[in-house]
């Protein structure tokens, strides 16, 4: 049993071929006396051969030339999709435009009230956490928080973040 | 970077690149598309999707070539780069699943492979990846990207150890694991290709004739 445990490991740390000889020969005189131990080789051995047989799938045409055609424009979907990274590259932008309707609501009261409307839509988009269905893309959200918070339609906090009466 | 570092064939490459030469990046692109989409296929099915995020790979690549540092092959850092890709991919996309599916999906692909194999042309190659590539995708992820870029890419251990950021024995155990689930997961493929194709790393097997 225990041999067999030790040549399973070899088999395992040997399993590019790079198994040192002193471990190779050691794997090979177990696998002499144990029919378990040749089948399990064996059947790492097989699989490997499929594997490396796997036809390769051709490279769709026009593949360099779409590459290119990406990097000569702006960001990536991936980027895009990852509401963090547009959530907070506003958030500057949000914060300065927020500073400038606090300072105009100090003039005419028209002029405040657009100001103040305004203001409510940018930390609005600054919050996108706040949307429900946000919490699909953040990772720290277990699951079923996140299904309660779709499902439910509003965002419900973690336990540890805050206090949830 | 580095004084003392590996011969990297792409290195000169992976310089201009870094300084902005476009048409240097392109080379790169051409050299690696084949193994950096099949790689994306492996681990995903499907063209379309392998298509989108392999172009997502070399573009990250091409965004990040200057803090690539040379401690590792280029290549090594691009496969890093493609599993990370992917794997942010597949992670939304999972969510998305157990959110929203039902649980049919799972015993769909079993009826398909079913089909599949009693299929008079079983040889063909399409065919042949497809039941290989389903076979991967029944695995737990970790076990799927090690087993690729071992067997189908032909990493060695040390080169995934670097890609994936884990230790030699957890590579080993992955690779050792995702083998013997994929025995049962390939069984058609195995029974039928007794005499298929010896061009495989000698592995394990090298040992027992001895
Ligand atoms: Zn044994």
């Amino acid at each position: 049993m225990k041999g067999c445990d030790d040549a399973r490991t070899w088999m395992a740390r040997g399993g590019d071929g790079s198994l040192d000889e002193a471990l190779r020969l050691a794997l090979a005189a177990h696998l002499k006396s144990c029919a378990a131990c040749r089948d399990e080789a064996a059947g790492q051995g097989d699989v490997a051969s499929v594997l490396h047989a796997r036809p390769a799938a051709a490279v769709p045409p026009g593949f360099s030339a779409r590459v290119s055609a990406r990097l000569d424009r702006g960001a990536s979907w991936i980027e895009l999709a990852e509401w963090r990274t547009w959530t907070w590259r506003l958030v500057p932008v949000a914060a300065a435009l927020f500073l400038a309707a606090v300072l105009w609501s100090g003039g005419s009261a028209s002029r405040g009230q657009a100001a103040a409307s305004m203001s409510v839509a940018l930390v609005d988009t600054d919050g996108a956490r706040a949307a429900p269905e946000a919490v699909l893309w953040d990772s720290s959200i277990d699951e079923g928080l996140a299904l309660r918070t779709v499902l439910t339609g509003a965002r419900q906090t973690t336990p540890g973040e805050q206090r949830h009466d | 970077m580095t004084p003392d570092t590996i011969l990297d064939p792409d290195a000169e490459l992976v310089r201009q690149a870094a300084q902005g030469d476009r048409h240097a990046f392109d080379v790169l692109v051409r050299r690696y598309e084949s193994q950096i989409f099949n790689l994306a296929r492996a681990m995903t099915r499907g063209d379309d999707e392998a298509d989108d995020l392999a172009q997502e790979a070399f573009v990250r690549a091409y965004r990040a070539i200057r803090s690539f540092r040379g401690d590792s092959l280029f290549r090594t850092w691009l496969y890093q780069v493609t599993v990370n890709v992917v794997r942010t991919h597949l992670s939304s996309r999972s969510r998305w699943r157990r959110l929203w599916s039902t649980p049919v999906e799972a015993g769909a692909d079993e009826d398909g492979d079913a089909a599949a194999l009693a299929t008079p042309g079983f040889e063909d190659d399409v065919v042949r990846r497809d039941t290989i590539d389903r076979a991967l995708a029944g695995l737990p992820e970790d076990l799927r990207v090690a087993v690729t870029l071992r067997d189908i890419q032909g990493l060695d251990y040390r080169e995934i150890a670097e890609t994936l950021q884990v230790p030699m024995g957890t590579v080993e155990s992955r690779i050792f694991r995702a083998r013997q689930r994929l025995r049962t997961l390939l069984a058609p493929l195995l029974g039928r290709g007794a005499g298929a194709p010896a061009l495989a790393r000698p592995a394990v097997a090298a040992g027992d004739e001895g």
